[in-house]
């Protein structure tokens, strides 16, 4: 089955309305500079979304090793239950919240600052972003924190360290594979992510999947809309890349102890 | 290790992510009782008349029983395939194994807005309808991966000693099947099954390209109506999603644990 999706992923490629072989549309995706721009973009939201989501979510893993088992067991529920219920409700819980009269705004002219729009800025995509993907960062840092031999850290507060140096000489370079591993993978899913930048960014934001949507389903420029795909499939492909190359190195420096 | 009060704080801030956390899905269900006519939060109000307007739309009830069968259909056909390529890859050493499992992990790195256009293409050229079979399809490809991990890992589990006593007291290959690796992997049966349904109700990314107007699943109604609307009647229909998830969640919390599902212990 996934043979046959290989293939016609293949066929996607070059299947034209007008069956030619052509490099016109990685040429117009590639060097022309709104496109650039958009690709650009959707780099950036990619990157900025996957560093917040490690930040937000890196605590919450670190606490789920010293909680007591029903907290964890809270804990985890409240995390993951968000991702049993349709991306698209979720956002929309998010456009509420951060549109027109909502949540923030009424926050914000409460302290006497009107005139502040959240809805259709990329803040609001990052956002709902590292809303969504925040699970995925903690199951990656938690597994590996939990890999770790939980005297390690008493070890070095016996010796003397203290709860900074601990963190950053200890846990930190041990969660290293789960840090690396979080990032990526949230890279990945965000540079793809479709609904939320559709949703909350409005129609004036555009990133590759939002293009690739309108020029298939809109303009029906399916050759254009695939050159789109392979690129992303490209960028998502490097990036798994990395983090297969990021694992085997872990694994490596690992197995000498 | 830590002291109480970095504990303390570590806690209050897993506390507050949390919150964050289900926010959006809190907001979603507190303002579907709103009784003004305009997405509003907090909501003016109270009253369930977004409820009745919701069910008055044929198009969402039609597109919620659509999503229902599709989502049965999938995780179904997706389990039991699962089921046999799990078999497959973890009782049998034979070539070509570790490019095969890697092949059906495949789908889980792609994702899915560009599976499905693959998918919409591959249809086009093939002359094949879209309808709720081609969506299903893209739904089982999507899910199968998923279906494929758990049931490998309650297979893994399993002493394949148990299999061979029973062969050897003289049960054919269907009743050691029959009596004793399917009960013993049920768990993962079941997880897979739960899992799947979730996968496929809540997609977007694949269906959007595969539903026609006459045949569009749930998410993807929701999606266009949001695209074109702004008011409160997309909430009622939403809350309604997310009770249903939020029983099965309670449902699956108490036979399976969810924690232990991803890998958590």
């Amino acid at each position: 089955m996934t043979l046959g999706l290989n293939s016609f992923y293949d066929y996607g490629r070059m299947t034209g309305i007008i069956e030619i072989f052509t490099l016109k549309n990685y040429q117009r995706l590639w060097f022309d500079s709104y496109y650039l721009a958009i690709i650009g973009r959707t780099f950036r939201l990619a990157g900025i979304t996957a560093i917040i989501t490690l930040l937000v979510g890196y605590p919450v893993a670190l606490y789920l090793t010293i909680a007591s088992a029903r907290a964890k067991s809270w804990v985890i529920a409240l995390i993951l239950s968000p991702l049993l219920i349709s991306v698209i409700v979720r956002t929309f819980g998010w456009a509420i919240v951060l549109g027109k009269n909502g949540l923030l705004e009424q926050f914000f002219s409460g302290f006497g600052i009107a005139d502040i729009h959240f809805l259709h800025t990329e803040a609001a995509i990052v956002v709902g972003l590292v809303n969504v993907l925040t699970p995925f960062v903690v199951l990656a840092v938690a597994t590996s924190l939990q890999a770790m031999d939980q005297a390690v850290p008493l070890a070095a507060t016996s010796l003397g360290a203290g709860p900074w140096q601990v963190f950053r000489r200890i846990l930190l370079p041990l969660s290293l594979p789960g840090i690396t591993a979080g990032l990526l993978i949230t890279f990945g899913l965000a540079s793809a992510s479709f609904v939320t930048p559709a949703v909350l960014g409005g129609s004036q934001y555009k990133v590759l999947s939002v293009i690739m949507y309108q020029q298939a389903i809109v303009l029906q420029n399916w050759p254009f809309a695939a050159a789109i795909a392979v690129t992303l499939t490209l960028i998502v492909l490097v990036v798994q890349g990395l983090q297969t190359r990021f694992a085997e190195r872990a694994d490596y420096r690992a197995a000498p102890q | 290790m830590i002291s109480d009060r970095i504990r303390r704080w570590l806690g209050i801030y897993a506390g507050v992510i949390c919150l964050l956390s289900v926010l959006p899905v809190l907001v979603i269900v507190i303002e579907s009782f709103t009784a003004s006519d305009y997405v509003v939060f907090p909501p003016k109000g109270f009253s369930t008349k977004w409820y009745f307007a919701a069910a008055q739309r044929r198009e969402f009830l039609e597109s919620a029983g659509l999503s229902l069968v599709v989502a049965f259909l999938s995780s179904c056909v997706a389990t039991i395939l699962g089921t046999l390529v799990a078999l497959a890859l973890v009782r049998h050493r034979f070539f070509g194994r570790a490019i095969l499992q890697a092949l059906f992990m495949a789908p889980l790195s792609l994702p899915g807005i560009i599976f499905g256009l693959a998918l919409l293409q591959f249809l086009a050229m093939h002359a094949i309808p879209r309808d709720i079979f081609a969506v299903a399809t893209g739904h089982v490809v999507i899910t199968l991966p998923f279906a494929i991990r758990f049931i490998t890992v309650s297979l893994a589990g399993i002493a394949p000693e148990l299999e061979l006593a029973a062969q050897s007291l003289g049960a054919d290959r269907w009743a050691v099947f029959r009596r004793i690796t399917l009960p013993l992997i049920r768990p993962g049966f079941a997880a897979s099954l739960v899992f799947a349904f979730i996968l496929s109700f809540d997609d977007v990314a694949v269906a959007l390209f595969l539903t026609t107007p006459t045949s569009m699943t749930l998410p993807v109604r929701i999606y266009v109506y949001i695209d074109q609307n702004y008011d409160p009647l997309i909430t009622a229909v939403s809350a309604v999603v997310v009770i249903a998830a939020f029983l099965a969640l309670a449902v699956m919390e108490r036979t399976l644990g969810i924690g232990r599902l991803f890998g958590l212990r």
